[in-house]
């Protein structure tokens, strides 16, 4: 039944899967650490949404990614739909409109948007070979501005502002010229007051909080303050795996999603949170290694969106805990509980491995 | 190579994360180690002071004074029935009702408990003095509302309350947060966003046994803004004096501005009680009867009338009618109240001793779409948007009206009772007063209202409705009303005063059902040149010209002193 040609898988990338696989385990013992003591359902729960992610895992390796960016306009159209679905029927929880409730699972569509406007603006920009002129730049932007909007709306600001640098990072690779892209980046920041009226109360706030945490010790600021309180504490050597539960980590509200790494950092200390970067810095490094290597402009354009959509979480989500960049809600992917971004992940991650074989 | 410089690019960050990691964790690790050590870290909130509401003189009717409430923190209690014991026994208080409050106010338990508010001072200065003793309890202060005027102003300044589950769920987004207190009605309710201020506070550092120790971060409470009010606390008092054990409403308003001097409806509440007993008082307190109390104006529309009639060319200042003590209307016989009838009258003779008979016929002479037309014109059957929740619209009735929703037709029988007052024509004593004002002002259908000006925003603007009417009209009825306190046959005789002159017009209204009658008792002073217009109404009062116009001349003559 299973026809295991060895050969076919030459170009996979273990040492990708590895740095996968490791920091995910880590991952299970933090989340075990969180949740404590009623932990058995999530760590479990995570452990379901990892088998199915490894089933699409191993479905997507044998699929040359050239047929799934060719179809990413579907995927497209399903994102906008589940956007829009999620802004009807979403399930408010915590201030936010993110989450569908489906047959007892939670899915947030935004995680997936993620993916499949990175897909989209890799078949636009794939199909133009190489930047030719400012104009060309216009339909990645459209595509990718309603989306924005729709994850703006829910709100959640951390998924749509990470459109941004992935499209600007893509561009970069796609070959404009710098200066183009610094006049982008420019006209970005003429019209961020605009983008200022935008933003829902809670959300400025959270940017002035982290300007000065102080301005609201109550509220927004004591999350910032309690987690980097709970990182400091934890030392060179960390407190001990469960430790971190009998000290700070009783005041941090979502200590088992967004703010995860500070479980790490209290009770694995300088040390742990050393190797946990050292095992991302590889994930990473190997993913942008394999846009390298790879000739094609599809391929190439898709590991390194995927590599940047990963990167950027991972560095974004580890700044916010540590109190060095605004609260804004990204997922640590592979450690964060949540079922959804941990598909997105292993979805990005056979993309990238898919790349690797189909060279 | 572009791709190169991007993998560069995140290792670069890496590396600066794992510096930041470093920083945070070896260099301030023993400080962070200390702060994380038994949780010890407090939140104390701060609350805001609300905004002070004045008098238009600058007198405190609502104000913010301090309190002090004993508070425990549960994790740093090592047995919690001794020391509710031992509190209970300070406050001289049953332990039960601390207990209850404790279960009550629990929240988390590095979170202060409240176990008893509102304690006098020289008691919290002892808890305090005694807290190394018991550690866990604190005293902390907030702020109470106090509103020295109690019953008078209840009904224009409302009262405060913890916000509830419907408030919170509309309010959430402007920034309320469950035990919030929000004004529940009146001007606390309807300018809460002004008097709220911000609620401040703070994270302090405290040792093992609860003793702070370092202040981490403060943020200053803003206090909330003041608010002037137009009306005279001093003549609200008295009118309340005057008016209290009794049902009803009073208004005094400036007629040109629209400031409302004073607004008093009774049976009242004292707002610095607890809200829930009042809720069940079934004299119904909370109910302001003088936007919401929906009354047949009786006699007193009849100024409305005149008017009405005048402008329209219907009638004339000589138009006579002759009174048996009866007109016939059809079949059926409309009484005037004088069993003998008033004889020839014309009409100011009609407005003084208010015979029906001669606005019977005037109302017959101007039909029911004149007399909705003007009723209209003079604010009733609307709105007249004063800054209160709850206020009625009134209703006035017309032909239309009723082939639609009694399927009848209307019958000059109609026409004659909404003459006088009476039948489908309901109204408030708001609505009356303002009538009263508009003829004072000269024809300006004023807005009334409340709010003085807001610190630090524009003063409203508030338009006029100019009713064209003529002069001399105007005059011809200020005469009539006049007439009404200074003529001995004047059915408003009793408001007769030597301080200050009166005009007024009287009304007594049929509540149907064999009630006693309504007593209304509408005017302004002083007669020569009006600055106020009033109305002084008595739910099943008896007669317009008794007690009601023995209180108008009272206030009118306390006014007049103390203006």
């Amino acid at each position: 039944m299973f026809d295991l040609d060895l050969k076919k898988y030459k170009g996979f990338d273990w040492i990708l899967l590895g740095s996968a696989a490791s920091i995910f385990i880590l991952g299970l013992l933090f989340l075990f650490s969180s949740t404590y003591p009623n932990n058995v359902g999530f760590v479990l729960r995570q452990i379901t949404w990892f088998l199915l992610g490894s089933l699409i895992f191993i479905w997507i390796i044998n699929v040359n990614y050239r047929k799934i960016v060719g179809i990413a306009n579907i995927f497209y159209f399903l994102t906008i739909f589940l956007l829009v679905l999620v802004l009807i029927f979403g399930s408010r929880r915590l201030g936010a409109q993110r989450w569908l409730a489906i047959g007892g699972f939670n899915i947030q569509p935004s995680e997936f948007a993620k993916l499949f406007i990175t897909l989209s603006v890799v078949q636009y920009l794939a199909s133009r070979k190489a930047y030719r002129s400012l104009r060309n730049i216009f339909v990645p932007l459209v595509v990718i501005a309603v989306p924005f909007i729709l994850i703006l709306k829910e709100p959640d600001l951390g998924t749509a502002l990470m459109l941004v640098p992935i499209l600007l990072i893509l561009l970069y690779v796609w070959g404009i010229p710098l200066r183009s892209l610094f006049f982008i980046i420019f006209c970005g920041v003429l019209f961020s007051p605009l983008a200022w009226f935008l933003l829902k109360n809670y959300q400025k706030e959270r940017l002035l909080v982290f300007l000065d945490p102080g301005i609201d010790p109550l509220g927004a600021g004591y999350t910032i303050i309690q987690s980097r309180i709970a990182i400091g504490s934890g030392g060179l050597v960390g407190k001990g795996w469960l430790s971190g539960t009998q000290n700070q980590l009783n005041f941090l509200a979502e200590r088992h999603t967004d703010f995860i790494f500070s479980v790490a950092g209290e009770e694995w200390g300088f040390l742990g949170g050393v190797v946990l970067l050292g095992l991302y810095c590889v994930l990473i490094k190997r993913a942008f290694g394999i846009a390298e290597k790879t000739d094609d402009p599809c391929g190439r354009f898709l590991a390194v969106g995927l590599s940047a959509m990963i990167g950027i979480q991972v560095v974004v989500n580890i700044s916010m805990t540590m109190g060095f960049m605004p609260v804004v809600g990204l997922p640590l992917p592979l450690v964060s509980y949540g079922g959804s971004s941990l598909l997105v992940t292993m979805m990005a991650l056979a993309l990238l491995e898919s790349i690797a074989i189909h060279r | 190579m572009r791709i190169k410089t991007l993998q560069f690019l995140f290792i670069i960050f890496f590396i600066l994360l794992g510096l930041c990691l470093f920083y945070l964790q070896v260099i301030k690790g023993p400080r962070y180690r200390e702060l994380s050590y038994r949780n010890s870290i407090r939140l104390l909130g701060i609350s805001a002071p609300r905004g002070i509401i004045y008098d238009r003189r600058g007198k405190k009717v609502a104000e913010d004074v301090l309190s002090f409430g004993v508070f425990i923190v549960p994790q740093e209690v090592k047995d919690l029935d001794a020391e509710i014991r031992r509190v209970s026994s300070i406050l001289d208080c049953s332990e039960s009702l601390l207990k209850r409050n404790y279960k009550r106010n629990y929240r988390a338990p590095f979170a202060p408990c409240e176990l008893m508010a509102n304690i006098p001072k020289n008691k919290a200065i002892l808890i305090e003095e005694l807290k190394l003793d018991m550690p866990g309890v604190l005293i902390k202060e907030s702020h109470l509302r106090r509103y020295s005027y109690k019953e008078a102003l209840a009904h224009v300044i409302g009262y405060i309350g913890e916000i509830d589950k419907r408030e919170l769920g509309l309010l959430k987004t402007y920034g309320y947060v469950a035990r919030d207190l929000i004004g529940k009605d009146g001007i606390e309710r309807i300018s809460d966003a002004t008097l709220r201020g911000e609620n401040g506070g703070m994270q302090v550092q405290v040792d093992n046994r609860g003793r702070q120790v370092g202040v981490l971060s403060f943020k200053r409470p803003v206090k909330g803004k003041d608010i002037h009010l137009t009306i005279d606390a001093g003549l609200q008092d008295f009118l309340w004096n005057m008016m209290k054990g009794k049902k009803g409403a009073a208004i005094f308003m400036d007629h040109y501005t629209g400031e409302i001097l004073s607004l008093v409806s009774t049976p009242s509440y004292d707002p610095n009680a607890s809200v829930s007993r009042i809720l069940n008082d079934k004299r119904s307190p909370l109910l302001n009867r003088a936007i919401m109390g929906l009354y047949p104006p009786g006699s007193i529309f009849k100024i409305a009338l005149a008017l009405a009639a005048l402008e329209s060319g219907k009638i004339r200042p000589e138009t006579t009618f002759v009174c048996h003590g009866r007109l016939n209307v059809g079949a059926a016989s409309f009484r005037c109240w004088k069993r003998d009838g008033h004889g020839p009258v014309d009409l100011e003779n009609g407005i003084i001793e208010s015979c029906n008979v001669y606005f019977y016929n005037t109302g017959i002479l101007l039909g029911v779409e004149g007399i909705w037309k003007y009723a209209k014109e003079f604010g009733f059957g609307e709105k007249t948007g004063i800054e209160l929740f709850g206020e009625q619209k009134g209703f006035v009735p017309s032909r239309a009206w009723k082939k639609t929703e009694k399927n009848q037709n209307w019958y000059t029988g109609d026409t004659a009772n909404l003459s006088i007052g009476q039948g489908y024509l309901l109204v408030t004593p708001l609505q009356v007063v303002r009538m009263f004002a508009t003829l004072a002002n000269g024809g300006g259908l004023i807005r009334p209202h409340l709010l003085k000006d807001i610190r630090d925003s524009d003063i409203r603007r508030h338009k006029k409705i100019i009713i064209r009417l003529k002069k001399k009209n105007i005059e011809l009825i200020k005469n009539g009303m006049k007439g009404v306190v200074a003529s001995e046959r004047g059915t408003g005789m009793r408001a007769w005063s030597e301080v200050c002159s009166i005009s007024a017009k009287t009304g007594t209204s049929q509540p149907g059902g064999g009630l006693k009658t309504h007593a209304w008792f509408g005017g302004f002073a002083p007669s020569e040149k009006p600055e106020i217009s009033f109305v002084i109404f008595l739910e099943h009062g008896g007669s317009g010209g008794d007690l009601a116009a023995m209180i108008a001349k009272k206030a009118v003559e306390y006014w007049y002193k103390n203006r």
